[in-house]
C-alpha cells in the first residue's frame, strides 16, 4: 500500500500515458486524433522547455529556434533524400550543434538570466527574419524552395526505416508520438534521478556552491542546454512531418511566448506541468477558435491575467498542494 | 553630395525613432525592473488613440501630443494598480501577466476596430534635396526624440522630483525610511513610462501605421535597446538606440531591410556579450 | 629541501573601484597547521577568502597551492584541487533535502555504495541525521550552520577556509564547534576567520591580525592579543580614517 502511495505520480502517469497510446487511436475520429497528435508534439516542445528552465535554471526565450531548425532541417532533407531517417536524425543533430554552440557562447562567461533570455529571443528573430527573406527561386537547398513567409510545403511524411513507401501517418504518427512523448519523459525523470541530475538541479540552486563543490556549471549548464535541443528538434521534426508542412512562423515572437506560457501554466519546476499546460492551453486555444465566441487572444490574454493573480504556482504543483491539504484534513478529521 | 545628406537623414531618423519606442520602456523596464511585454500593445493603444481622435476630428497635435499619452498613461494607472503591483516584484510571474495584458490588448483591439490597418497620412508634405524628396514628418520624429531625452534627463538630474525618484530607484528601502512615498512613486513612474510609450505610438503612427498586431514589431527592439543600455537606463537606452537605429539602417542601405534587422540583432548579442552589464554597465557609471 | 608551504599568497591585492579591499597580502599557511584570522569588520578576511577559492578575482599578485600557481583558476577547479569554503551567511541548494545536499558533496568518495556511506558518516557527525529527508532551505540558521560545514568535509579537502563558523551559535555550541575544528584539523590544514575571543582560545591557533586590507600582526593567541597594536585597532583608537 506504502509502494502505491510513494508512486501515485508515476503509476498515474503510466496509466494515462497507456490509455492515450492505446485506447485513443482506436475510439477517436480521424479528425480527434489529427488534433490530439498536434498537442502532443507540442507537449514534446514543452518538455524541453520543462527541464532546460525548470530544472537547468536556464531562462531560455528561444526554446523554439531548435523546434524550427529541427522542423526546416527535416523538410529540406526529406525533399532531397526521399527516405526519412537520416532527415530525422538531422532534424535532432542539427538543433543539437546549435544549442551546444549558443551554449558555450551564453555560458563561458556570466550572462544573467534577463540577458540570457533576450539573447536567445533575438537568436530566434533573426531566424525569422532570415527564413522570412527566402522568398524566390534563388533560394533553394538541392531540390527544397524555402519559399519565404509561405514557408515549405508538402514535406514528406515519416516513413518506416528503409521502407520509403510505408508511411507513418494519420493513428500510426499519433502511436509513434505519444511514444516518443512518454520516452522523452521517462527519460528525464530517470535521468534527473541520477547523481547528474542532482547536480543539474544544484546548479539551479545554488551556482556557487556547485562551483565551491568542483561542478563545472559551465558544462553541466551545456549538456543540459544541448539535451534540450534536441528534443526540441525532435518535436520539430514531428511537426513538420504531422502538418506536411513547415513555415517562418515557428520562429516568431508569439509562438516563443506561447511555449513560456504553456510550461508556466503547468508550473515551473516539474515535467508533467509542462505536458499538462500545454495540451490544456492549445485545447482552449483550438475550441475558442472553433466556437468563434469571443477573440482568442481576449480570452485568452484575460485568462493568463486572472491566474497569475490567483493562481501563481501554476496547475500541477498547485493541485498538488490542494491534494496534499485535503488528504490532511481528511486524516485530521475524527 | 545630396545623397550622402539623405542617407544620414535616414539614419538620424532610424536612431531617433529607435529611442521613442524604447524611452517608454527604459522608464518602466530599465528603472523599475518590471518586465512589461504589453510594452508594445501600449503603444498600439497610443496609436489607436491618436489615429481615432485625430479621425473624430479632433485637431491632430491635440490628438497626438495630449490624448494619446493621456489615454495610454491611464492605461498605465489602471495596470499597474490592478495587476503589477499584486506581484510584488516576482519576474515569473510579471512576464506571464503582462504577456496575457499583451494578448488581451491584441485581442480587444481586433474585437472592437478589426484585423485591417489605419493610419493618418503625415502631415507637412515633402522637402526636395536635389532629386531626392524627403518628408518633412522626419524631421518632426527626431525632434519628439530630442526633446522627450532632453527633458527626462533635465527632470532627473536638475529637479527636487527627479531627485527623489533616482534615490528611491537606488535604495526604496533608504527612500522610504527618509519618508518618500515609494509606492505611489513606482505607480507615478509607470504611469510616466506609460505616457512616453504612447506619445511613441503616436508619433510614429502615421508612418507605420496601426493595427493589433504592431506592437510585437516594436517590443523586441525595445527591449534589446533598453537591456542593452545597461544600468543607467536614459543614458544607455540613448546610446544603444543610436549605435543600433545607425548599424540597423545602414545595413539596410548597403542590401535590404531584412538584413537590417538582422544586423541590429547580432550587433545586440555580441555587444551583450562583450559587455554583459550593458553600454552603461561598464562605461558612462555616474551618467543617469 | 623544505616542503613548500600548502598556500601561499604573494602581494596579493584586490581592488573594487578605488577602494583596495586587500593590500599585498603575503601570507603563508603550512600543510597541518590551524591558523586564526582576526580582524575588524571590512579588515579584508572575506575577500582574501574568495580571492583563494576563486570567487573574486585578485587585482594583483599570485595565489599558490601545493606549490602550483592557481591565480585566476576557475573556482570548481580550484575546489577539486582541495580547497573548501563555508561562507559567512551559509549557501546551501535550498530547494534539496539535507541528504541530497551532502550527497552531492560526496563527489571525491567514489562509487554510488560509497558516496551513501559518506552521506551517511557526515549527517551522524554534524548531528543532521534526523532531517535528512527536510528540505535544506527549511532549516533554522544554526542547523544551515552544521550543514554547510558538513558540505564542507564530506568533500575531504586539504585546505578547509571557515568564514564565521560559530555566528549566531551558543556558548555550547561554540565549544562544541571548536571541538570539531581542532579534530578536523589533525589531518588537514584549517584556516578560520573568527571573532569570538574564546574560540581561538580554545583551538588554540596561530593567529594573523588583517586590519585595512594588510596583515597587522601574525603570531601565538596569547602574544597577539597582548600586542598593543591589536588593542588599538579592536578599541578603534586612534581613529581609523574612513571607517563607518
Amino acid at each position: 500500500m506504502n509502494w502505491v502511495r510513494e508512486r501515485a505520480g508515476l503509476l498515474a502517469a503510466v496509466a494515462v500515458g497507456g490509455t492515450l497510446i492505446v485506447v485513443v487511436p482506436v475510439v477517436a475520429e480521424i479528425f480527434a486524433l489529427f488534433e490530439l497528435t498536434l498537442f502532443l508534439v507540442l507537449a514534446i516542445l514543452a518538455l524541453s522547455l520543462a527541464w532546460v528552465w525548470g530544472f537547468g535554471g536556464i531562462l531560455c526565450f528561444g526554446q523554439s529556434v531548435f523546434f524550427g531548425l529541427g522542423g526546416y532541417t527535416y523538410a529540406i532533407a526529406v525533399i532531397n533524400m526521399g527516405d526519412s531517417t537520416v532527415p530525422l536524425m538531422l532534424g535532432i543533430l542539427l538543433p543539437a550543434l546549435l544549442a551546444g554552440i549558443l551554449g558555450y557562447f551564453l555560458f563561458w562567461q556570466r550572462i544573467s538570466d534577463v540577458y540570457l533570455a533576450v539573447i536567445t529571443l533575438a537568436v530566434s528573430l533573426i531566424f525569422y527574419y532570415l527564413t522570412g527573406a527566402s522568398a524566390g527561386s534563388e533560394y533553394r537547398i538541392g531540390n527544397a524552395l524555402l519559399g519565404g513567409y509561405n514557408g515549405i510545403p508538402s514535406v514528406p511524411p515519416i516513413n518506416v526505416p528503409g521502407l520509403p513507401e510505408h508511411q507513418v501517418v494519420y493513428g500510426d504518427l499519433y502511436v509513434l508520438t505519444a511514444v516518443m512523448l512518454a520516452v522523452i519523459y521517462g527519460g528525464l525523470r530517470g535521468l534527473l534521478a541520477t547523481d547528474f541530475g542532482r547536480v543539474v538541479v544544484a546548479v539551479r540552486e545554488n551556482e556557487e556552491r556547485a562551483q565551491l563543490l568542483g561542478y563545472d556549471v559551465r558544462t553541466t549548464k551545456l549538456t543540459v542546454f544541448v539535451i534540450g535541443g534536441a528534443i526540441a528538434g525532435l518535436s520539430g521534426v514531428l511537426f513538420a512531418a504531422w502538418g506536411s508542412y513547415v513555415s517562418p512562423n515557428v520562429f516568431s515572437m508569439t509562438f516563443t511566448a506561447q511555449i513560456i506560457v504553456w510550461v508556466l501554466v503547468g508550473g515551473l519546476g516539474t515535467l508533467s506541468g509542462a505536458v499538462v499546460g500545454c495540451v490544456l492551453v492549445q485545447a482552449a486555444m483550438t475550441w475558442l477558435g472553433e466556437a468563434k465566441l469571443a477573440d482568442t487572444n481576449l480570452v485568452l490574454g484575460a485568462a493568463f491575467v486572472v491566474l497569475v493573480l490567483f493562481a501563481r504556482r501554476g496547475l500541477v504543483p498547485g493541485t498538488r498542494s490542494l491534494l496534499a491539504d485535503l488528504r490532511g484534513r481528511v486524516r485530521s478529521a475524527p | 553630395m545630396d545623397h550622402a545628406l539623405v542617407v544620414g537623414l535616414h539614419l538620424l531618423h532610424a536612431m531617433a525613432s529607435l529611442a521613442l519606442v524604447s524611452v517608454g520602456l527604459a522608464v518602466i523596464f530599465g528603472m523599475l525592473r518590471v518586465i512589461n511585454f504589453a510594452h508594445g500593445e501600449f503603444l498600439m493603444v497610443g496609436g489607436y488613440a491618436f489615429v481615432l481622435s485625430a479621425g473624430a476630428g479632433l485637431n491632430l497635435w491635440v490628438a497626438m501630443l495630449v490624448v494619446a499619452p493621456a489615454a495610454v498613461g491611464a492605461l498605465g494607472f489602471l495596470v499597474e494598480r490592478f495587476v503589477i503591483r499584486h506581484l510584488h516584484g516576482d519576474i515569473i510571474a510579471t512576464i506571464l501577466a503582462t504577456w496575457g495584458l499583451s494578448l488581451f490588448l491584441i485581442g480587444l483591439a481586433a474585437t472592437v476596430l478589426g484585423y485591417h490597418q489605419q493610419g493618418v497620412a503625415p502631415p507637412f508634405g515633402t522637402v526636395q534635396f536635389g532629386s531626392y524628396s524627403i518628408g518633412i514628418y522626419t524631421f518632426f520624429v527626431m525632434i519628439v526624440a530630442i526633446v522627450t531625452i532632453v527633458s527626462l534627463f533635465v527632470w532627473l538630474r536638475w529637479s527636487r522630483s527627479g531627485l527623489l525618484v533616482r534615490g528611491a530607484m537606488q535604495d526604496p528601502e533608504l527612500a522610504a525610511a527618509l519618508g518618500a512615498d515609494t509606492r505611489r512613486l513606482r505607480t507615478a513612474m509607470f504611469v510616466l513610462g506609460s505616457a512616453l510609450s504612447g506619445l511613441a505610438g503616436a508619433v510614429l503612427a502615421p508612418l507605420a501605421g496601426v493595427l493589433p498586431e504592431i506592437g510585437a514589431t516594436y517590443v523586441v527592439k525595445a527591449f534589446i535597446t533598453v537591456i542593452s543600455g545597461g544600468a543607467t537606463a536614459l543614458t544607455g537606452t540613448t546610446l544603444a538606440a543610436a549605435l543600433f537605429g545607425f548599424t540597423s539602417q545602414a545595413a539596410a542601405f548597403l542590401s535590404r531591410p531584412v538584413v537590417g534587422e538582422v544586423a541590429l540583432l547580432i550587433v545586440a548579442i555580441v555587444l551583450l556579450r562583450l559587455l554583459p552589464t550593458g553600454i552603461t554597465g561598464r562605461y558612462f557609471r555616474k551618467a543617469l | 629541501m623544505t616542503n613548500p608551504p600548502l598556500l601561499e599568497t604573494i602581494a596579493l591585492t584586490k581592488r573594487f573601484g578605488g577602494v583596495t579591499a586587500i593590500d599585498r597580502v603575503d601570507f603563508r599557511v603550512e600543510a597541518g597547521e590551524l591558523r586564526c584570522l582576526i580582524g575588524p569588520n571590512g579588515a579584508g578576511k572575506s575577500t582574501f577568502f574568495r580571492c583563494l577559492t576563486g570567487q573574486l578575482r585578485p587585482t594583483a599578485g599570485r595565489v599558490r597551492f601545493g606549490g602550483e600557481d592557481i591565480t585566476g583558476a576557475a573556482t570548481h577547479a580550484i575546489a577539486r584541487r582541495g580547497v573548501a569554503i563555508k561562507a559567512q551567511i551559509p549557501a546551501l541548494f535550498n530547494g534539496l533535502s539535507v541528504a541530497e545536499n551532502v550527497r552531492l558533496a560526496t563527489w571525491k568518495a567514489g562509487g554510488r555504495a560509497a558516496r551513501t556511506r559518506k552521506t551517511d558518516e557526515i549527517l551522524a557527525v554534524t548531528g543532521l541525521s534526523p532531517l535528512a529527508a527536510r528540505l535544506a532551505g527549511s532549516l533554522p540558521h544554526g542547523q544551515r550552520q552544521w550543514l554547510e560545514l558538513g558540505l564542507v568535509m564530506a568533500g575531504n579537502p586539504a585546505l578547509m577556509l571557515l568564514d564565521e563558523p560559530t555566528a549566531g551559535m551558543t556558548r555550547q555550541e561554540v565549544a562544541q564547534t571548536a571541538e570539531l575544528v581542532r579534530s578536523l584539523a589533525k589531518e588537514r590544514t584549517v584556516i578560520v576567520v573568527e571573532h569570538d575571543l574564546q574560540f581561538i582560545r580554545m583551538v588554540a591557533a596561530t593567529v594573523t591580525v588583517f586590519h585595512q586590507g594588510q596583515i597587522l600582526v601574525e603570531g601565538p593567541a596569547d602574544a597577539v592579543m597582548a600586542d598593543q597594536r591589536v588593542k588599538e585597532v579592536y578599541l578603534g583608537q586612534p581613529p581609523t580614517p574612513g571607517a563607518c
